[in-house]
Formats: structure tokens, C-alpha cells, sequence
């Protein structure tokens, strides 16, 4: 469509239908919560959007080192970029809604800590890109680690909070998703909300993905 | 304190935005979808402008 793939053309829709539909459907009205449980729609979907952004990034780092290869190693960057993008703005949206239902920007919850922690993990892995002159090193060496980081990534916000009490939904030895109080009218807007911001997250890094290819294409023809 | 009640029930109930699209709320959902369509816009520019570099 006009040049442009479906799947952004899609997110962009998917994107749009969820910031109106997250503010007009009617929602269930639950204490504390009240109507910023509308928040679901915005604040959560960033988590989904930069977990699976995560996983891209480490199967391109696979690649990368599987077949030697470093385009594979553009791609892992990119998207570990846009996926800790998405991670800041889940955190920042996080802490407003905790402050105005939980009390405070930042309680000592374990889901908070641990996804801190991660994201310190993986601004660790733009460190260590930048410290590295050599390409062939800094491709091999990023992407080592960017594998050992998904792993602990996934398990300091999925499984650590499920074993200790926690303030968020689902967590505190209350495994599954279904414990969200996620009636069907939040799950008509919050899906598509996940899977729109998905393909955004993609967007903005297929861009970042083509700018740098064109820069080192520049770069050889000089 | 019948009256105070009714009083407080009512401030309660003006200062929640509703669904319902009372109070001039739309105006808010247009804007939100304004700025979101000028950001979608900028990046499908920016798609097109890499996309004629790139040939």
C-alpha cells in the first residue's frame, strides 16, 4: 500500500483503533484502579512490545554467529534499541500509574526491580558495543552476550516475582495470565494494542536497520 | 448532611472522564488521534525518502 509494507500500514491502524478504543469502551470499574485501569491499554502493551523486540534481537544475534555474519548484527542492534526504547516508556508510564494507585513512583515491588535491572542489563549491552573498535569483535561479543542477557532477562520479570509477593496483577505465586482482571470489552482493545505496537517497535527499527546499511554502503563506496 | 452528600456525590461524579463521551471528552480523543497520525505520517515520509535512497 502506497509503497509501504501491510504490516506497518497495519500497526499503524491497530495502534490508532487502540488509543481511541482504550479511552471510550466502557471498562469494569474496580477500586483503586477506577478509570485508570484504561492504562492496560497503553502501559502494558510497551512490555509486550519490547520482550518480543528482545527476542528478536537475540535470534539475529544467533544468526549473527552462527553464519558469521555481520548483517546479522545491525538487526540485533536495532531491535535491542527499540526494545529498550519500549522498555523506558514502559517504565515511566509504569511509574505514573503506580504513583496514583499504588502511592508511590516506585515501591519496592519485584517486578519493578527486576525490570530495572534488566534494562540496566541491556544498556550494559550498548556499553560493551561501544567500547569494541573492531566490527567482526563487536558483532561476536555483543551478540554472546546479548544471548546470556535474554535468558536472565525473562526469568527476572517472569519467573522472580511469581515466587515472592508482588503488587502486579498475575504475579505472587498467582501464576497465568487469566488472573488479570481482563474481562472481554479490556481484551477487545488490548490486543490489538500488543500486536499493533509490535509491528510499530519493527517499524521504527526496519528504519534504524536501513539508515545504518545505507551509511556503511556510503562508507565502502567512498 | 443529606444535602452534603448529594453535594459530594455529584463533584465525584463531574470530575471522572466517562466513556460516554460527555463534557467535551471527544475533543480529547481527537487530539490524541491527530498527534498519532502526524507521527505515523512522519514515519511513512521517512520510509518512502529511505526507500528512494536505497535505489
Amino acid at each position: 500500500m502506497f509503497g509501504i509494507q501491510w504490516w506497518k500500514i497495519a500497526g499503524a491502524l491497530l495502534v490508532l483503533y487502540a488509543l481511541i478504543g482504550g479511552l471510550m469502551l466502557p471498562v469494569p470499574q474496580l477500586p483503586i484502579l477506577e478509570q485508570s485501569i484504561r492504562n492496560l491499554n497503553y502501559h502494558v502493551p510497551m512490555w509486550f512490545g519490547m520482550l518480543t523486540l528482545l527476542v528478536a534481537s537475540a535470534i539475529y544475534a544467533a544468526k549473527g554467529l552462527m553464519k558469521k555474519d555481520l548483517v546479522q548484527d545491525i538487526y540485533a542492534e536495532a531491535y535491542a534499541k527499540i526494545g529498550l526504547l519500549y522498555g523506558c516508556m514502559g517504565i515511566i508510564t509504569g511509574m505514573i500509574w503506580a504513583k496514583n494507585t499504588w502511592g508511590d513512583y516506585w515501591t519496592n515491588d519485584p517486578k519493578l526491580n527486576s525490570a530495572a535491572i534488566g534494562m540496566l542489563m541491556y544498556a550494559a549491552y550498548f556499553v560493551l558495543r561501544s567500547s569494541i573498535e573492531d566490527e567482526e569483535k563487536k558483532a561476536r561479543i555483543s551478540a554472546v552476550y546479548n544471548l546470556f542477557c535474554l535468558p536472565v532477562f525473562v526469568v527476572l520479570i517472569f519467573v522472580l516475582p511469581r515466587l515472592t509477593a508482588s503488587l502486579h496483577p498475575g504475579n505472587g505465586g498467582n501464576p497465568g495470565f487469566n488472573s488479570y482482571d481482563l474481562d472481554s470489552r479490556l481484551r477487545m482493545v488490548f490486543y490489538p494494542a500488543v500486536l499493533g505496537w509490535i509491528f510499530i517497535g519493527f517499524w521504527i527499527a526496519d528504519i534504524q536497520i536501513r539508515v545504518r546499511k545505507l551509511s556503511i554502503k556510503n562508507e565502502i563506496e567512498d | 448532611m443529606k444535602h452534603f452528600i448529594i453535594n459530594q456525590v455529584q463533584q465525584h461524579a463531574g470530575d471522572m472522564p466517562n466513556a460516554s463521551g460527555t463534557g467535551k471528552f471527544m475533543v480529547v480523543v481527537a487530539v490524541i488521534a491527530v498527534i498519532f497520525a502526524g507521527i505515523i505520517g512522519y514515519l511513512i515520509s521517512l520510509d518512502l525518502k529511505l526507500k528512494k535512497q536505497e535505489k
